[in-house]
């Protein structure tokens, strides 16, 4: 066996399936995080990606902090302690958030992206999944549960 | 004794580095390091490979490597400090110097890099101080010649600047930093045709060189405001990095977001309208801005012709 660089992506099983990180970034634009952040975990996996753990571990804590703040939005204005006309401001918290962990997942993702195409492999055009999950799956699935956090965490 | 096939690659590895085929040397490296996966040569030759393909933090490990199996090698100090810069760790770095100003107590290369290191911590005097050391140590270096006429420059010695510029190409007519350096001092002149002959010279050696581009950007300056000013922002975005750019595009959002916002609480419906269209604008920009910038830069580097006197 090879001598293996500790940058190098590793083989994976589901490499038939990896797409550009570009998708999954598109994809929090036009899905949403429910989208976005599982596909780019999926993705890390699928082009073996080294910090395909640190990744997975990023999505994961990405959705608990959209929990975190959107439960700390929801509670400030049932309180009243945060009026109507600010919580479209305070909202900018949580929209921040999301870009931040959505623009480190593509940073991450993307510097092992490039060897995985240096070394041959496979990539697939995400174009389809992100136009039918963005414009068709996303209204059934952010009103799949009632009540605005879901909707908040998930959008 | 070394084995024949570990000696026949490494030769190879040296020889590929030599002409910039870092991609046949790290293959070469990799058949040394599966045979013997702790020869330090190896290691520190790879990480050096990787240090030039910008993949900063395999060529960290490969250099810890290297110094796990061999703390005392002076190749292997050599790439860990410049891998230890790169990834900016400079209190880290100027310890290992430490260790290779012991070993290699007239190395210019050692007070060269440790006069960087001063310059990135802000630490004027004692940069000069170590690249004065570095040129006593070895008159006829063109990079230690480049970096004091760069501090020259960078201190409003245009004249010294400019001998030393010279002083370098004469040494080494190809060399890109001396050349990048007297086209700053040459634009300072006020020679914008000269200095932009010495940028275009830099970037042919290496497209690559921001030092070159940022030079290029500010001939731009000099001949239309708002060029000049798109050259400087997508060479500086392209300077930060992945990590750094982005933060400047968050901050930027949040800028607008807060704005727009505002702005239409104060019941200004058209004006938040157009911030939010200049928005939208700036988003589709940034987008294709890397290839438009790509291309003008093609453009500009095909266009040039050298004068003869050049």
């Amino acid at each position: 066996m090879s001598y293996r660089i500790p940058d190098e992506p590793v083989s994976s099983g589901l490499s038939t399936m990896a797409v550009q990180p570009f998708w999954p970034l598109l994809a929090i634009m036009f899905g949403g995080a429910w989208l976005s952040w599982p596909w780019f975990a999926f993705n890390a996996f699928a082009t073996g990606s080294p910090t395909r753990f640190r990744e997975l571990a990023l999505a994961i804590g990405g959705f608990a902090g959209s929990t975190a703040i959107s439960v700390g939005l929801l509670t400030a204005v049932q309180r009243g302690a945060l009026s109507e006309s600010a919580v479209p401001y305070a909202v900018i918290v949580l929209t921040v958030w999301k870009l931040v962990v959505s623009y480190a997942l593509y940073a991450w993702q993307g510097r092992s992206f490039h060897l995985y195409e240096h070394f041959g492999g496979t990539v697939r055009s995400g174009f389809a999944l992100a136009m039918v999950a963005g414009f068709v799956l996303r209204n059934p699935i952010l009103k799949a549960f009632p009540g605005d956090l879901w909707t908040l965490v998930m959008g | 004794m070394e084995d024949p096939q570990i000696k026949l690659w490494m030769e190879t590895a040296r020889r590929q580095m030599s002409v910039g085929q870092l991609g046949g040397a790290v293959e070469s490296l990799r058949g040394v390091l599966t045979l013997d996966p702790d020869y330090a040569d190896a290691h520190a030759l790879l990480a050096a490979c990787l240090l030039d393909q910008r993949r900063l933090s395999a060529a960290e490990y490969e250099a810890g490597r290297a110094l796990a199996a061999e703390p005392e090698s002076t190749l292997a100090l050599s790439v860990s400090v410049r891998t230890l810069i790169a990834r900016r760790k400079f209190k880290e770095a100027e310890r290992q110097l430490e260790i290779l100003r012991e070993a290699q107590p007239y190395s210019d290369f050692v007070w060269r890099t440790l006069a960087e290191i001063y310059g990135f911590t802000r630490r004027r005097d004692e940069q000069l101080r170590a690249l004065e050391k570095a040129l006593e140590l070895d008159p006829e270096e063109p990079e230690t010649l480049a970096d004091l006429g760069r501090w020259h420059l960078n201190h409003g010695d245009l004249d010294r600047a400019e001998r030393l510029a010279r002083e370098a190409l004469e040494l080494s007519p190809e060399h890109g930093e001396a050349l990048v350096l007297m086209g700053h001092a040459l634009l300072r002149r006020g020679d914008v045709q000269a200095a932009r002959d010495h940028a275009v010279w830099a970037l042919r050696n290496d497209p690559g060189s921001r030092a070159a581009l940022h030079l290029l950007a500010s001939i731009k300056a000099r001949s239309n405001f708002f060029l000049g000013l798109w050259w400087r922002w997508s060479t500086w975005m392209g300077s930060l990095g992945d990590g750094r750019s982005i933060l400047v595009l968050l901050a930027v959002y949040v800028i607008y977001r807060v704005t727009v916002l505002a702005v239409g609480d104060h019941g200004n419906a058209d004006l938040a309208g157009l911030i939010s269209m200049l928005w939208f604008a700036f988003v589709a920009y940034t987008w294709i801005s890397p290839a438009l910038f790509r291309r003008s830069l093609q453009k500009e580097l095909a266009e040039i012709r050298l004068d003869r006197s050049f």
